[in-house]
């Protein structure tokens, strides 16, 4: 007995651990990837099927790739930044990129670029959207606008027809109307969008206002919230949009979206969304531009990018990862594999090279995003630190309103309140 | 005086082969829980979004709960949920477990299934079937409207959703259960015997003999289950995706702390608010431990 806790056989399985340790070198020499993105389980399906394109073209290169929703996604990845754990290339949003750039977490990508990450041939918005203090910290995936996405089918059962461009709040109001009288007990018209920061902020823009001002400071007053609250107040009163119990399970997924589980015909997503909402759904939808306050009137939708790229700064992988980055940005066939279900690509030849062989929904993306590129006004200015939580701050709030727990004049309040208590502790 | 030196050797080398025994439990409790402590109660002093390095405040961050509405709103939900859950499953447990106890044919059989909630207990596949029985057109609704009832939007409507969590916790009455079948199989028969021959019927045997003899085995489930309560939060997490919702009506002190950290990045807030919870779970067991020599009867 003693002979097996002895100091030698002890040694000896130590050694035999090591070179057990030691078996995938070969693949530590070619480098190692780690990618993490947010998405939903299409993109998950196609970022897959492009890690596996670029294995095959480099056998020797050891990528993994990690997904999780938009909500799990953010603790994640602040943790392992937090733990020196950082994955290699993190999908970046534009309202986190100042957060993360700013403490030094990314690695400025001039130090990549133009070898391995050759970006010739994109429009200046590749880099443009990925600037903080001159410095480019993501390359942007592809250009993307918010949108309103239609059921096609309740739409045509409810002889409605689909909304143009140029279309008022006055005109959602009475579609939403004639769905929900047309649906089944239960349907409504819209989803709504009271607690939609993404439509907020666009209706805050067709009344001249923005959520932040260029030098950090909210830009809007408690009143433009009550009316916003009271304009959703209104038609969740006549019953066509959906009732509160049924709003608060939508959790800001596609999956628990009032669209795509079918208790409302208008839902609100990004227009790259559509694919994924497309997935979830039997019936058709269609893009819709964001309603005015007037019809023609300015939609305040803008351009922005859908994600961007970025590569940590503590990674010992900066050449592969910036190589990775490349072959998804630009490679015909990483673009061909994707679709525009990540953006729609800012390179001419791109747009050109896929748009024969793009499937229903990708077709439609990509013309919705080149007709608002039309209207669009600029991007609004980076959120300051802190105001990102209008993401979690807006949803609570409505819900109260909507429950009838506080009036919209009180809503309004809080909500301001709190934000400016926020942006102070941040 | 020979013996004694070699004894006393004996011993040193025996009480080093016990610190040798002893150590991996030790390293891990030195690195993996006393380390962690130690950590968070500096960061509860501090001001630290985890990118930036820490930054001290003092007592800034206990000040502010103070006057933050939401740590009221945490701690009022909490105690609700001990307030109801604690008491209606102790009660459930008890219940089953005197059925149990009168020695029912496949009584063994029942012990198994009643004890099986427990094992999926906190897990995420129960809080989604939650979700799914108590939805707006989920199965409790569809069973009402078979008898022309219409149900609410349970899990989805601020009035009701803590209740929902309230029954899960009660349905998980395994191991409660468990323990308090072993402590009536403890009782002696005799008591009852005795007591049959003096003309006491079943319930007053029942408050005569079987609670004042239960008593130690229902403090130790009383404080168990107290703090299980306190330290709840799968339940909420899954059922409202991690928003306390709908209305903060399921925000467990528990989940609010980990929005604070997770959601917000506020971690010396966060750590704060565990030296709290774990303040006030050990203030309520001190309560209840100096409590007890007014109820519990300890068979001396």
């Amino acid at each position: 007995m003693a002979g097996l806790f002895s100091r030698r056989h002890f040694a000896g399985s130590l050694l035999a651990g090591s070179s057990a340790l030691a078996l995938p070198r070969r693949a530590w020499a070619a480098g190692s990837v780690r990618w993490m993105w947010w998405g939903n389980p299409e993109r998950d399906r196609r970022t897959n099927a492009v890690i596996k394109a670029y294995k095959a073209q480099n056998p020797d290169l050891a990528i993994t790739g990690e997904s999780a929703n938009w909500g799990d996604y953010w603790p994640k990845l602040a943790t392992q930044v937090a733990g020196r754990r950082a994955p290699d290339v993190i999908q970046m949003d534009y309202r986190f990129l100042v957060e993360y750039a700013r403490r030094g977490a990314l690695l400025p990508l001039e130090q990549v670029m133009p070898q391995p990450l050759d970006l010739t041939g994109f429009d200046p918005a590749e880099t443009d959207g990925g600037k903080v203090a001159g410095k480019v910290y993501g390359a942007s995936v592809g250009a993307n606008a918010y949108a309103v996405h239609c059921n096609v089918d309740a739409f045509a059962r409810a002889g409605v027809a689909l909304p143009g461009p140029g279309w008022s709040w006055a005109d959602f109001e009475q579609a939403a109307t004639a769905l929900s009288k047309a649906g089944p007990q239960g349907f409504y018209g819209a989803a709504d969008a009271s607690r939609s920061e993404d439509i907020l902020e666009r209706w805050l823009q067709q009344r001249k206002k923005m959520f932040f001002t260029e030098d950090g400071q909210i830009g809007f007053t408690p009143d433009d919230i009550a009316a916003y609250f009271a304009f959703w107040g209104g038609l969740r009163k006549k019953g066509i949009v959906t009732p509160a119990e049924l709003t608060a399970t939508d959790h800001a997924e596609l999956r628990t979206s009032m669209l795509t589980t079918g208790k409302a015909a208008i839902g609100f997503h990004h227009s790259n969304q559509l694919a994924g909402v497309q997935a979830l759904m039997k019936d058709r939808v269609a893009l819709a531009d964001i309603p005015a306050q007037q019809r023609n009137g300015a939609t305040g939708n803008y351009l922005k990018p859908s994600q961007l790229m970025s590569i940590s700064a503590k990674s010992t992988n900066v050449k592969e990862a910036a190589a990775l980055i490349r072959f998804v940005l630009a490679d015909p066939e990483a673009v061909r594999i994707q679709g525009i279900e990540r953006g729609v690509p800012d390179s001419q030849a791109l747009r050109d090279m896929m748009a024969p062989s793009l499937g229903p929904e990708d077709a439609a993306i990509a013309l919705f995003v080149s007709q608002v590129s039309k209207t669009a006004g600029p991007t609004p200015p980076a959120p300051p630190k802190g105001g990102g939580e209008m993401n979690t701050l807006l949803p609570r709030i409505a819900d109260q309103v909507a429950f009838g727990q506080i009036t919209e004049v009180e809503g309004g309040r809080a909500l301001v309140e709190n934000l400016a208590n926020l942006l102070k502790r941040a | 005086m020979r013996a004694g030196v070699l004894g006393s050797r004996r011993r040193y080398r025996d009480t080093w082969a016990a610190y040798g025994f002893l150590a991996p439990w030790l390293a891990g409790l030195l690195v993996l829980t006393l380390g962690p402590l130690a950590a968070s109660l500096y960061l509860s002093f501090t001001q630290f979004d985890l990118l930036d390095p820490p930054e001290w405040i003092g007592l800034e961050n206990y000040r502010q709960m103070a006057t933050d509405p939401r740590f009221w709103k945490a701690l009022r939900v909490s105690f609700t949920y001990v307030v109801l859950a604690v008491p209606l499953k102790l009660l459930a447990a008890l219940g089953l477990a005197m059925l149990l106890k009168q020695g029912l044919r496949l009584a063994v059989l029942y012990r198994a299934l009643l004890y099986l909630p427990s094992l999926l207990g906190a897990s995420v596949a129960v809080a989604l079937l939650w979700q799914r029985v108590f939805a707006g057109d989920g199965l409790l609704n569809h069973v009402l409207a078979a008898f022309g009832i219409t149900g609410a939007s349970w899990i989805s409507d601020p009035r009701y959703a803590l209740d929902t969590l309230v029954v899960l916790a009660v349905w998980q009455f395994g191991s409660p259960m468990i323990v308090f079948l072993a402590g009536l199989q403890q009782i002696p028969r005799d008591l009852y015997e005795a007591a049959g021959l003096d003309g006491a019927g079943a319930f007053r045997q029942f408050r005569r003999i079987t609670l004042p003899m239960l008593t130690p085995v229902i403090f130790f489930n009383l404080i168990f289950q107290t703090i299980e309560a306190l330290k709840a939060f799968t339940q909420a997490y899954v059922v409202s995706s991690g928003t306390g919702g709908p209305t903060d009506s399921t925000l467990f002190f528990t989940l609010y702390l980990y929005q604070e950290a997770f959601a917000h990045f506020h971690m010396g807030y966060a750590s704060a608010l565990a030296w709290v919870l774990m303040s006030i779970i050990g203030g309520l067991t001190a309560v209840m431990f100096a409590a007890q020599r007014y109820w519990v009867h300890y068979d001396e």
